[in-house]
């Protein structure tokens, strides 16, 4: 079967951090959990969210969220931008003839493709689409909240 | 990192497999998938214990939620690896 995750943009992001987080990022966490599969979002996404101290103090609760004595580590895995990853977005700019302005969206499309896709939330799927077009071989869905 | 020595069980064609492969130690080998299990682990038990809190605080999700997330997933899965972009969306009701 698949090991696609469940793969956060900024408006998945934002959600996750907000005080009460809507019912539709809550479900798609549960079953994420129910069928075994990661939660990530590219680390870059996260300077489209941290925007002001309230927003930046929220999303360092939320992505930070463990206890450690129970052995636990932060259900979101943020993916670090690193020389593979990065020329994996730049193919993808490449091919889709994008520009920079899409090079965060670059990368939640590109960090779908080592689990040969993912389930992205996010409020572009036009643009994600247009992007995954580059990778074929990863099956990628998004969904809104 | 210090090191422990273990006695650990597996299969034979598992280490049969990992000696074919290549000269990695059997127990650089172990330790990685170890290390990786236990990383998918420590997350999902956080993510489920985030989970039950959000429903302790917050009541249950709807239905229609749960269901709308559900399908996502299963359209997801649903997807095969042929030589279209598989690539789509799932609108739920009333979104933008």
């Amino acid at each position: 079967m698949t090991d696609a995750p469940l793969v956060l943009d900024a408006v998945g992001l934002d959600a996750l951090a907000a005080a009460r987080p809507p019912d539709s990022l809550r479900a798609l966490l549960a079953e994420a959990h129910r069928r075994g599969r990661e939660v990530i979002a590219p680390t870059l996404v996260c300077a489209e969210v941290a925007r002001g101290r309230t927003r930046t103090r929220a999303l360092e609760a939320a992505v930070a969220r463990h206890d450690r004595t129970r052995g636990e580590r932060p259900p979101l895995r943020l993916v670090d931008t690193d020389f593979d990853l990065a020329r994996q977005v730049g193919a993808i700019l490449e091919a889709t003839g994008s520009g920079s302005e899409c090079v965060v969206d670059a990368h939640v499309v590109a960090v779908c493709v080592p689990g040969g896709g993912g389930l992205v939330v996010t409020s572009d799927p036009e643009d994600i689409a247009h992007l995954a077009s580059a990778v074929p071989a990863a099956r990628i869905r998004t969904t809104r909240l | 990192m210090a090191k422990r020595k273990i006695t650990v069980t597996v299969d034979e064609d598992l280490v049969r497999t990992v000696q074919t492969l290549g000269s990695e130690s059997l127990s650089s080998v172990v330790n990685a998938a170890l290390a990786s299990e236990v990383d998918r682990r420590a997350r999902a038990a956080a993510l489920e214990r985030m989970l039950a809190e959000w429903d302790a605080a917050f009541g249950p999700v709807s239905d229609e939620a749960a269901a709308a997330a559900s399908a996502a997933f299963d359209d997801l899965d649903a997807l095969t690896n042929d030589a279209q972009p598989a690539v789509g969306g799932r609108r739920r009701r009333g979104a933008a």
